[in-house]
């Protein structure tokens, strides 16, 4: 029976070789960065009106447009309808609401979803491509310049290489029952329909989106941190709906989350050659990629 | 050729009703109606300026829908007022939506009210980025980028300061609790005196 166990093993580490030269290995990215200590914030950004004069001043400044005003960079950089500050509210400050100055000092840093050592840089490249579903700014352009000194001036007297309270989302705990698209419609409809629509489709004034898409082909595409339920329902809890905070309960932002990410959005641009291959690859946890949903299977992308 | 003098017909027909309601409704706001509803234009004019020293507030050039909500609102009570609401409740729901849409496509000459510099940065600071030290999002947010209104929430640019500060503390004390999911009672209980002024003053300097 020895033999049997050892040659079952052999066979076995044998497949196990053959399906991991077939694809690439799993890359789902669900380790990350070290969490926000609890606690009150510890640092505060310099404001506005400290930017300095000259041609750093100048750059952060527009960097700063170009995180507020996202859209003069679609059809060059960004290919949606989201901004920079849908997902980092305002301006890139709030703590809770992956502000930039708890990002900065983070950087280099190895992550899961690349599988290497990441630079600021890169890390802001890696937002275009996936939030904002584009072709990120070339390193040494004017854009990725000045968006990162927009970073490091926010960080001013951050420490480095510190997690502060207030970086990323705070993460909510997993509720009782599991995620529930269908309760989350209820959710959806009572809270969020009003600002973005009754198909998550957002809403525009003078050609410009006021409130975002959350799904659909102006919306964040399939490999966003955003199409993530965990890291959805983490965002909503302390910052939805607008003004109104922690009113949602974590049942309900996780319902919602899972809702919102429940439907079909721009394709994930790392696809492999099937949705199957991708999702083992790419979308192991907390995300609805290759789930059949109504008849259809989620991943294909939108045109 | 028969076919083409219905639709032309029809387009006529279509035309005079539309004429007919337009008339009904500039008739009601002009004369009130016989169930006491008092003419809408001795406080808000006939093309919907309103009274910036009386707190009557813009209504011309507003969203028909959101007017049409007001004056329901006002009906049911959960927007009180001792002026508008006898009003509202004497008039019909046809009625009701003959004057808010004469008064959706009025386009009064509203002059932007100037204010202290000082003080219209400071509310503009407000208007476009919030106060988020203390949860108060950027009006312009949900407003639309230069408070011209979007969906369901109407336009404030433009609007009458007076009226903008009294809405404010309506909310904060509950005579007014009609605005969706309590966004603005939750906004109102978080600003003060003087923040509210501001952003009132530079909301009034605005172009409609």
């Amino acid at each position: 029976m020895k033999k049997f166990e050892t040659m079952l093993l052999i066979g076995l580490s044998l497949a196990a070789f053959q399906l991991h030269a077939a694809a690439p290995k799993p890359a789902d990215y669900q380790v990350e960065l070290p969490a926000a200590p609890s606690g009150p914030r510890t640092f505060t950004p310099p404001s506005d009106e400290q930017i300095p004069e000259g041609p750093f001043g100048d750059m952060v400044r527009y960097g700063r447009d170009l995180f507020i005003n996202t859209d003069q960079l679609r059809g060059k950089y960004t290919n949606n309808g989201m901004r920079c500050v849908n997902c980092h509210l305002d301006g890139g400050r709030k703590p809770d609401s992956a502000p930039l100055w708890g990002a900065y000092t983070m950087y280099p840093a190895y992550r899961k979803k690349t599988d290497r050592v990441d630079t600021m840089e890169e890390r802001i490249q890696g937002c275009f491509m996936f939030s904002m579903n584009g072709t990120p700014p070339p390193a040494g352009s004017k854009e990725l310049t000045a968006l990162l000194s927009y970073h490091h001036w926010l960080s001013t007297g951050a420490p480095v290489g510190v997690a502060l309270p207030g970086r990323g989302y705070p993460k909510v705990a997993k509720p009782a029952k599991a995620p529930d698209a269908e309760r989350g419609r209820v959710v959806y409809e009572a809270q969020c329909a009003l600002c973005h629509g009754a198909n998550g489709e957002g809403q525009m004034a003078n050609g410009q989106y006021v409130f975002p898409p959350l799904w659909g082909k102006d919306s964040y595409n399939w490999g966003a941190g955003m199409h993530r339920i965990n890291t959805a329902a983490s965002f909503i809890k302390a910052n939805m709906p607008l003004g109104k905070a922690g009113s949602l309960s974590d049942q309900e932002v996780w319902d919602v989350a899972r809702f919102i990410n429940s439907h079909e959005r721009p394709a994930d641009p790392r696809a492999l050659k099937t949705i199957a291959e991708t999702d083992e690859v790419y979308h192991d946890e907390n995300c609805t990629y290759g789930d059949h949903v109504h008849g259809h299977t989620l991943g294909k992308g939108t045109r | 050729m028969f076919v083409r003098k219905l639709g032309l017909a029809l387009a006529l027909c279509g035309v005079t009703v539309a004429h007919a309601a337009d008339e009904g409704g500039r008739a009601i706001v002009m004369q009130g109606n016989a169930n006491g509803a008092t003419a809408c234009i001795a406080c808000h004019g006939l093309d919907g300026a309103g009274n910036a020293a009386a707190n009557f507030p813009r209504v011309g050039g507003m969203d028909a829908a959101y007017l049409r909500k007001q004056l329901l609102d006002n009906r049911n009570g959960t927007r009180h007022s001792p002026i508008m609401t006898p009003v509202a409740q004497a008039l019909s729901d046809a009625e009701l939506q003959a004057v808010t849409t004469y008064y959706s496509k009025q386009r009064p000459q509203v002059v932007p009210v100037s204010a202290d510099a000082e003080m219209l940065a400071h509310g503009e600071r407000i208007a476009t980025r919030g106060i988020w030290a203390r949860e108060i999002p950027a009006c312009f947010s949900c407003h639309a980028p230069g408070g011209t209104g979007i969906g369901a929430f109407p336009a404030i640019a433009g609007q009458h300061a007076g009226y903008i500060a009294q809405q404010i503390e309506q909310w904060k004390n509950g005579g007014r609790s009609n605005d969706a999911l309590g966004l603005m009672k939750a906004v109102s209980d978080r600003l003060t005196p003087d923040e509210t002024a501001a952003v009132a003053a530079y909301l009034a300097s605005l172009k409609p």
